[in-house]
Order: structure tokens, then C-alpha cells, then sequence
């Protein structure tokens, strides 16, 4: 993850990459839960007068975060090696 | 720069979770900010209030149980169940022991209530029937000794459950 990675930057590289929206809510409750389960670490950032002087949350990966996205890539390519040509073509 | 309502806000402060409630309330405002340059401020402020009710779910709204009603009584009884499992675990006959007694004695118990029940569930659309009584008879054959042999045809004991009309008339 980027190292500005807080709730709405992160919900806007999903719209523009994905085409799909994402509300507040979802998006706080997974972060808040994927930091629950260790795959991720928060920090305060600074306030701006933008946010009504609120400080920000930035996300970071942990190193079982790391490891975790890892196992799934391999998993999901292991799976798409093992789709035959001919259901392809 | 614009203020989102206020009221909200402050709703919002009410349902959540002290320790994520500043960022989020920060994502609030800036979300508002963007909308209302982008949108309008009346639809920003429609936009506002449907995100403030969507973020009214489990995640996010304070936990009760944790911070105002905190009490021992379920880490007590978590403790309880664990040394308990751990005795049984240590003291293997004993536990098997306690437990198929405790089981057979709530089982006979059980059983014994039942055949109570069937017994006393008989006749009862009589109008006095907790006084009622069945009258029975022994008869002892003259012919065939004391009834002590084994043969079950030659046993001078008889018991019957009709009693004769003269005794029933009174």
C-alpha cells in the first residue's frame, strides 16, 4: 500500500480501477477489520483544515499482511494454470 | 468552505466507537467538502445523510458491553469452565466416574417419574377418583396345599379384581 493510504483515497482507486462504488461505511468497517485480524497497521496522520481539523488514519501493511496477499496470488494462480486450453479458446 | 449539518455530526459522535471516531468523522467532512464543490450543496447535504445512516452498523457503533457495563462475572465463569475441563482432563476415571453417576441417577429419576405418571393416569374422569379404591380378593384353594410349590398351575394363591354385587350394594 502506498504510504497515503487512508478511507478515501483507498475507496477512489477502487472506483477508478474497479468502476464500482464504494460506500463510507464498507470501507471503514473492512480496514477496521482486516487491522483486527493483523494484516494491517494504522497511524494518525496530520489534521488539515479540509477535514475539519480531524486527523487522518493511514493504513499500512504488516508482514502477515504481506505474506497473506502472497498465498492468495499464488492460490489464484494456481488455479488459472489449471484451467485446459480448450476451455479457453 | 463548506460546514456539513451539524446535528448529524454530533449523531454521529453519539454511535461511534470513540477510538476510530475522529478519522472517520475527518472522512466525513472532506467527502462533503468534494461533493458539495462537485455537486451542490443541496445534494451534498442529501449525500451526507445517507452516509452518516450507512455508517450506523456493528463495526463501527461504540462497543456497549466493553466500556459502560464492564463486568468480571463472564471471565469468572470462562475461568470456571476452563480449570473444570482441565480437572477432568488430569483426573480421567474419576471425572467418567462422576459423570456416567450423575447421568444414570438423573436417568432413573426420570424414569421413575414416568412410571408414576402411567400409574396414576388411570380411571381419572372418575368424580372422586383420588378416593376411589379397587377391592381385591385372595382366594386360597383348600384342595391345593399352602402354595408353596414351584408349579405356577398347582398355586393355591388366586387374586381377583371383581368383588361380588352384595358387597357393592352395601
Amino acid at each position: 500500500m502506498a504510504p497515503g493510504a487512508y478511507a478515501i483515497a483507498i475507496s477512489d482507486e477502487i472506483e477508478t480501477r474497479l468502476k464500482r462504488k464504494v460506500s463510507l461505511g464498507a470501507m471503514q468497517t473492512s480496514l477496521r477489520r482486516l487491522e483486527e485480524k493483523g494484516f494491517l497497521k494504522s497511524e494518525l496522520g496530520e489534521a488539515t483544515k479540509m477535514r475539519g481539523g480531524k486527523r487522518k488514519r493511514l493504513f499500512s501493511l504488516t508482514n502477515f499482511g504481506k505474506k497473506a496477499l502472497k498465498e492468495a496470488k499464488e492460490q489464484r494462480m494456481g488455479l488459472w494454470s489449471a484451467v485446459p486450453d480448450f476451455v479457453l479458446n | 468552505m463548506y460546514t456539513p449539518p451539524e446535528i448529524l455530526l454530533r449523531f454521529f459522535r453519539w454511535f461511534c466507537d470513540p477510538e476510530c471516531c475522529e478519522d472517520i468523522e475527518g472522512d466525513l467532512y472532506e467527502t462533503f467538502q468534494r461533493d458539495a464543490g462537485s455537486k451542490g450543496i443541496r445534494k451534498a447535504r442529501w449525500l451526507f445523510i445517507i452516509r452518516v445512516l450507512k455508517l450506523f452498523r456493528p463495526g463501527i457503533i461504540r462497543p456497549i458491553i466493553k466500556n459502560r457495563f464492564y463486568s468480571n462475572n463472564f471471565d469468572m465463569l470462562r475461568n470456571y469452565i476452563t480449570t473444570a475441563f482441565r480437572n477432568m482432563k488430569r483426573e480421567k476415571l474419576f471425572a467418567i466416574m462422576n459423570i456416567a453417576g450423575l447421568a444414570i441417577g438423573i436417568g432413573c429419576g426420570l424414569v421413575i417419574y414416568k412410571i408414576i405418571t402411567y400409574e396414576l393416569s388411570f380411571n381419572s374422569y372418575h368424580k372422586n377418583y383420588e378416593n376411589t379404591y379397587r377391592v381385591i380378593n385372595r382366594f386360597q384353594h383348600p384342595q391345593f396345599g399352602t402354595g408353596t410349590t414351584r408349579d405356577k398351575y398347582t398355586h393355591s394363591l388366586m387374586h381377583s379384581g371383581t368383588t361380588s354385587q352384595a358387597l357393592a350394594r352395601r
